[in-house]
């Protein structure tokens, strides 16, 4: 799930980066770089999500693949059992939820999007929609060195007066040398932190610079985190038939096109 | 006159006998001017805070569309202002203001819950409904990009006056949302306004819903019975007049069955009261037989007698009736001023729209349902024991010990 962080970084940074090398660069230029490390025309990996709560926490494994940049995405789980095989198809504004044991999938209302995604810090609004992307203003609050000598950029994003954003900002770190955010802070309208997210165990594909791994803090509930992993094998920038983007093939494997 | 004052000494010389028939029949006309004014205060605070705060006295809705409340059944824009412009000529018609209605998610930072929508222009609502006026912090609608709602729903999403809450509408054809900042807080007393509606601007909600027309339009009427009618022929059957009672079926049932309701009580009261006359009169009558048997002797005629035992039973009654309408209507002024607090009921059936507080209702109908229940069943009952004295034999009752 750490790409689907990123991901909702890059739907953030919808502006040009039109930086030239040498000139300072403002917030927006540092966005759009960081986007840059993301713009896949598709994608295709493995993923974990584990969930901690107070008094339980759940694990699950799932095979994602995306394309149009997100516009479509096929979600199936593979983990835990009871829920393997069930699956997410979202296309566009149009979101579809197939469970075998219903044997059929149900459009689910377009609210589903913002509800916690299988009961974690994430939702699918921030996942993998880019209605974010032109929401926030951006900018270069500072910038310092950590303890390896690394320049941090440190972004502050403000949501735009009608911007359907609950947040009152964001916080950004990220690295100035390859745009690689770090950190993510959500502030609520009050000035308090709610939300921490971290990303980590960077991979370089590509000329782009990809995390692995994200933690996402609830500040609001003690004890309330989630970790996504994503497996290093997973794939860019490969063709994907239409076909994995239907609900056909949300009901049933061999419905999807050859790879 | 004679015979009047002899009852009225009667009744002085047997004070405690007395004050017992009084409290009877007092208590008798308290409990039916209390417990009717309580019954028509009930639905009549529901039916004003519904009309007053909600519905208006009539609403106007494409046919169809209260069956199945869907955004393809709404007024079109050019449906919509041909129709604001026929009502502007009918006269009986107040105000009237366009209503958007949508289900949608609130979002906050803290929490999300399903509501209802409902998009209005501020100044033709406050014509219509006294809405604004159930503000409680903050201030009413004034343009687009504000959204206002109850304290309670506000409390649960942890929102405050001035932060901004996201709605999400499922529109015509694709989802949509929108930023606005929460500018009033509203306490209607209406459970299903208070915790499951936000309302908007008109032109949000036109922008969340891709419908440039309105669901509905509520109008402020003064007689909404007897408009409905004209209404509905001027207007032709593509569009349906309802009044407020058709809008909440529940309401209306209650509000049939309250019209039932209190006769048995007043029943059992009118018994319970000529019961306790007539048995008190009883008494009086066997425990007074030598004294009425002297008077017989003394050439008292035994239809005089028989008016004098009626006599005092229309005295007794008559205070009782007094003292029982003085205390009942001053509990049900005061009650009427300072209400009762009902809201356990209230939350627990918020489709009835049953305000928190609920006040109760003075009518002179409610002292005349008492004195015909009590004070006639009281006298009625005062004839047998009269009848019984009237047919006594001088000389056996002298004797009666």
């Amino acid at each position: 799930m750490s790409r689907f962080y990123a991901l909702t970084l890059l739907l953030l940074l919808m502006l040009p980066w039109a930086a030239s090398a040498g000139e300072p660069r403002s917030g927006a230029d540092l966005l759009a770089c960081a986007r840059h490390n993301w713009v896949t025309s598709s994608y295709h990996g493995s993923e974990d999500l584990k969930v901690f709560r107070a008094d339980f926490s759940k694990e699950f494994r799932m095979e994602v693949w995306s394309a149009q940049e997100n516009k479509q995405v096929m979600i199936r789980l593979l983990a835990p059992a009871a829920e393997a095989g069930s699956g997410y198809l979202l296309k566009g504004d149009q979101l579809w939820y197939y469970s075998p044991a219903a044997g059929q999938a149900v459009p689910l209302p377009s609210a589903s999007l913002s509800q916690a995604f299988l009961g974690s810090d994430l939702n699918l609004e921030d996942l993998y929609r880019g209605t974010l992307s032109e929401q926030y203003t951006v900018k270069l609050a500072g910038s310092r060195k950590d303890k390896s000598g690394r320049l941090i950029d440190h972004l502050v994003l403000t949501p735009k007066p009608e911007a359907p954003v609950v947040y009152g900002r964001l916080e950004l770190d990220l690295l100035d040398s390859n745009c690689a955010v770090l950190l993510m802070d959500t502030y609520d309208q009050r000035n308090s932190l709610i939300r921490e997210t971290s990303f980590s165990d960077f991979v370089v594909r590509g000329g782009r610079v990809i995390p692995t791994k994200t933690i996402s803090n609830d500040l609001l509930h003690q004890g309330n985190y989630s970790e996504s992993t994503v497996d290093p094998s997973f794939e860019l920038d490969i063709a994907i038939p239409p076909e994995r983007f239907s609900l056909a093939c949300l009901a049933d494997d061999s419905q999807c096109g050859s790879p | 006159m004679l015979l009047a004052r002899l009852a009225w000494r009667n009744l002085r010389r047997s004070r405690r006998r007395t004050a017992l028939m009084v409290a009877i029949v007092a208590l008798g006309t308290w409990a039916i001017i209390v417990l009717w004014g309580m019954e028509d205060g009930f639905v009549s605070s529901m039916v004003r805070a519904q009309v007053s705060l909600d519905t208006g006295g009539l609403q106007l809705h494409r046919v169809g569309y209260l069956a199945d409340p869907d955004l393809k059944l709404t007024f079109p824009a050019d449906q919509l202002a041909a129709l604001q412009a026929r009502l502007k000529k009918i006269s009986g018609i107040q105000a009237f203001s366009p209503r958007l209605l949508a289900e949608g998610l609130i979002q906050s930072a803290y929490g999300s819950t399903g509501v209802e929508i409902r998009g209005f222009d501020p100044e033709l609502e406050s014509r219509t409904t006294i809405l604004s006026k159930s503000l409680i912090a903050g201030r009413f609608l004034t343009r687009p990009g504000q959204i206002v709602m109850g304290r309670p729903l506000a409390q649960q999403l942890n929102l405050r006056l001035g932060e901004r809450a996201v709605l999400q509408v499922q529109g015509l054809t694709r989802p949509h949302s929108l930023g606005l900042r929460l500018v009033g807080l509203l306490s209607t007393g209406l459970p299903r306004l208070d915790r499951y509606t936000v309302f908007i601007h008109l032109q949000d909600a036109r922008a969340l819903t891709e419908v440039q027309g309105a669901s509905e339009l509520a109008l402020a009427v003064q007689h909404p019975a007897r408009l409905q009618a004209r209404l509905q022929a001027l207007l032709g059957p593509g569009i349906k007049v309802s009044t407020f009672m058709e809008l909440n079926p529940l309401l209306s049932a209650v509000s049939k069955a309250s019209r039932f309701e209190g006769w048995p009580t007043m029943f059992l009261l009118a018994l319970l009261a000529s019961f306790g006359v007539a048995n008190t009169i009883t008494a009086t009558v066997l425990e007074r037989t030598r004294e009425l048997g002297i008077m017989l002797a003394l050439g008292l005629r035994p239809g005089q007698l028989k008016r004098l035992i009626g006599l005092e039973a229309l005295f007794t009654s008559g205070l009782g009736f007094l003292l029982g309408a003085l205390l009942g209507y001053g509990l049900n002024a005061y009650l009427a001023r300072v209400g009762f607090d009902l809201s356990a009921y209230s939350q627990a059936f918020p489709d009835l729209g049953m305000p928190h507080v609920l006040y109760s209702m003075v009518s002179v109908w409610h002292g005349i349902y008492a004195f015909i229940a009590v004070v006639l069943t009281a006298l009625l009952a005062a004839r047998l024991p009269a009848r019984r004295a009237a047919q006594l034999e001088p000389t056996e009752a002298m004797r009666y010990v």
